[in-house]
């Protein structure tokens, strides 16, 4: 390589941080989830660090979880929210998410058109097909439609979607939508909006081939990472665009302090505040076949007791995962059966460290060919996110892995994604 | 009692405006003395763009740069489902900590707006007026499927909401149905208020049927606008007619404001925010008088609470 790639680094913003326990810590303030104030706090801190963009997930239907498990965040619109804050920020992107069943593609070409307005060519749409009928139910159907039927709706909805962005006008009949006229709103500052895709499924990574700029992505060690990227990559060389103009960001949920023991304490600190409503190794012992009901909640995990790979019929993968978890972690049986059924538990990586391990680790995935840079899901807002911004990025800067300042002032230039209109294959 | 002027900015005032230049406009306005600003939505009106930006987007970038006007946006009514629409609405009242507001409009060519929005025209034809109605309907049980108070932080239980305080809706109308609760947390004022713009017989009709504030034009408080006024108030369907509010719809920044407000406020040589500013707070503070030609109540959008 003649010329050394920087990492590109997203923030995943959730409004009381990711880990399951941790807005219950003295340090945090999850009373402030639903002021503006404190989002522009956050997406100027993670500006500070240089990073790419910044994304919010959604949430439309009513799941709340049970007590002691992964409060929900409670989202506002995610456009709304960007909106918000855009004006008092200059450089990061800003990635929404909206679900290609339940919206038309006019809309939300209108709508992320009018944030690329906004925030002068910073803006990108996270595209998701939605999942399961609490879903659907918010929107006027009594079952949320089957996969492979959202997701043909999905290709075609993108189709539409650049059209109308690439201006003029647009006259299409298809099988989901009938368009016959143009999108109001400007041309973008960025030549187009930058699309990005999260969804891991056949189908999902086949629209990502073909669409996506920016895939979020969940492997939680480098060997699932790199099969995962060299698929994608695959996909969008076969689909006549250069493979760096997708970049692929796995998730970290990274847990930063000064030494070592610091991170793990801080670490522990969040754990301790999980409150336990005693399910979860009941729920342990269900999906692997056990009978955990006199186990020993503050004992070891019985690793020795888990069912064989041969003739399992769960997820065999899972099964692997969490094998190798259980002695990699050597925790309690209790702290283990938490970790598990806590929201993202075992779909992010999450090293715990000094930000010189921390960026080791990112290095590794970086370097290994597992990722173009990283989705950073904040445990905790906002002390972690600060520590990230301040040690781990200028340790990364020291090794030339990032970015020393914003050299360019689009989402799609900072991603080096080229734009449609220099692109040599449409 | 103070009543608060309404200025409606039509788009071509201000859909083309860069951002800076927005905020400033709606600043001087809310100096002024206007108590609320309406950003109109030019796809409801058919103008052809190319425009900056759709009204919620600049209603929700006006709420960190404001801090006493009234944000009143539409959401492209025969377009935008409930959960969606009240979803949008809420959003705004949290981060502008109480100001948000919804003019709910009716597309002038439903047809021809479903075609240019790529969904089916069945959508958008027959019974505009009810399907809005509906819409404001099932996005109020949304609304208040989140009780006061059901958003509450309780460190020691490990929750951030209060389970006893939320209901689906279980909204099933002619047009639209919705499960309910919704993920927004209740609203700073609970409901948003609806505007409707109150300048013939439909819009009475409209703003009988579901408006929280019936904008009048101020050019009418001594003609037609009392009688519509009370036409909305006798159809009221709720258990009050809406509060009545003056307003001014300005159409570009020179030539309206004299041309709505009088010979007195005739503007001389070119307009700029200034001249804009002295005539909207010689309106904001005119207004008052007309409450003796015959308009009932007044309204001033709600403080924050909690």
């Amino acid at each position: 390589m003649t010329e050394r790639r920087h990492m590109r680094i997203n923030l995943n913003l959730r409004g009381i941080g990711f880990h399951p326990a941790a807005w219950r810590h003295p340090d945090s303030t999850p009373h402030r989830i639903h002021d503006l104030d404190y989002y522009v706090e956050i997406v100027r801190t993670a500006e500070r660090g240089l990073f790419d963009s910044v994304f919010l997930a959604d949430m439309v239907a009513f799941v709340p979880a049970g007590i002691g498990q992964n409060e929900q965040a409670w989202p506002l619109d995610p456009f709304v929210m960007l909106a918000g804050v855009a004006p008092h920020t200059r450089h990061i992107g800003l990635i929404g998410t909206l679900s290609t069943t339940y919206n038309d593609p006019y809309a939300v070409a209108r709508k992320v058109a009018a944030l690329d307005q906004l925030s002068g060519g910073r803006a990108a749409v996270n595209l998701v097909t939605s999942a399961g009928d609490a879903v659907a139910r918010q929107f006027g159907w009594d079952r949320h439609a089957e996969h492979a039927r959202r997701y043909e709706r999905a290709g075609e909805f993108i189709a539409v979607l650049n059209a109308l962005w690439d201006g003029g006008h647009v006259e299409h009949q298809g099988e989901h939508f009938q368009v016959s006229g143009s999108l109001d709103v400007a041309g973008s500052p960025q030549g187009r909006p930058v699309i990005v895709q999260a969804g891991a499924s056949e189908a999902g990574r086949a629209l990502a081939g073909r669409f996506a700029e920016a895939v979020f992505a969940g492997s939680s060690d480098i060997p699932t990472g790199v099969a995962l990227y060299d698929d994608l990559k695959a996909r969008v060389l076969a689909g006549g665009r250069p493979a760096t103009d997708l970049a692929v960001l796995p998730g970290v949920v990274p847990y930063v302090g000064s030494t070592e023991a610091e991170a793990r304490r801080i670490h522990g600190e969040f754990e301790d505040l999980i409150l336990d409503d005693g399910g979860n190794i009941a729920r342990l012992g269900q999906e692997l076949g056990l009978d955990l009901s006199a186990a020993d909640p503050d004992g070891p995990v019985p690793v020795d007791d888990f069912p064989a790979v041969e003739g399992y019929q769960g997820a065999v993968t899972r099964l692997v995962r969490l094998r190798a978890w259980a002695l990699e972690e050597n925790t309690s049986l209790r702290r283990f059966a938490n970790t598990v059924y806590r929201n993202l538990g075992v779909i992010h990586w999450t090293p715990v460290g000094t930000p010189e391990q921390i960026a080791d680790e990112l290095a590794a995935w970086f370097l290994g060919g597992a990722a173009d840079g990283f989705n950073v899901l904040t445990p905790q807002h906002p002390q972690q996110l600060d520590a990230f911004v301040d040690h781990v990025i200028p340790e990364l800067q020291r090794r030339g892995l990032f970015r020393e300042e914003y050299t360019t002032t689009t989402l799609r230039d900072h991603l080096g994604i080229t734009r449609p209109d220099l692109s040599p294959v449409r | 009692m103070t009543t608060r002027l309404n200025v409606t900015l039509a788009p071509s005032v201000w859909a083309a405006l860069p951002p800076h230049e927005l905020f400033a406009l709606v600043g001087r306005l809310e100096e002024s003395g206007a108590g609320s600003v309406v950003l109109t939505d030019p796809a409801t009106t058919g103008e052809a763009g190319p425009w900056r930006w759709d009204p919620p987007t600049a209603a929700a970038a006006l709420a960190g740069f404001t801090s006493r006007i009234g944000l009143v946006t539409p959401v492209a009514t025969g377009f935008t489902e409930p959960l969606s629409a009240s979803r949008q609405i809420g959003s705004i009242d949290h981060f502008a900590r109480g100001r948000a507001g919804w003019l709910l409009d009716i597309e002038e060519d439903p047809i021809r707006a479903a075609r240019t929005r790529a969904v089916s025209p069945v959508l958008a034809t027959g019974e505009p007026v009810a399907r809005a109605v509906e819409l404001v309907t099932a996005a109020r049980s949304l609304w208040d499927g989140w009780a006061e108070g059901a958003f509450s932080v309780d460190i020691a239980n490990g929750t951030i909401i209060d389970r006893s305080r939320i209901h689906p809706s279980d909204f099933a109308g002619r047009h639209f149905r919705v499960a309910g609760p919704s993920t927004l947390r209740r609203p700073p004022n609970g409901n948003p208020a609806v505007f409707v713009r109150v300048a013939d017989d439909a819009g009475a009709e409209l703003a009988g049927a579901v408006a929280d504030v019936a904008l009048v034009p101020v050019a009418e408080l001594a003609g037609r606008a009392p009688a519509l006024a009370a036409a909305a108030a006798e159809r009221a369907s709720r258990d009050h007619g809406p509060a009545v509010l003056a307003s001014i719809t300005l159409h570009d920044l020179t030539a309206d404001i004299s041309a709505t407000a009088g010979a007195d406020l005739l503007v001389d040589g070119p307009t700029d925010l200034d001249v804009l500013a002295g005539a909207v707070a010689t309106l904001a503070a005119r207004v008052p008088a007309a409450e003796g030609a015959g308009l009932r109540g007044t309204y001033a959008l709600p403080t924050l609470r909690g």
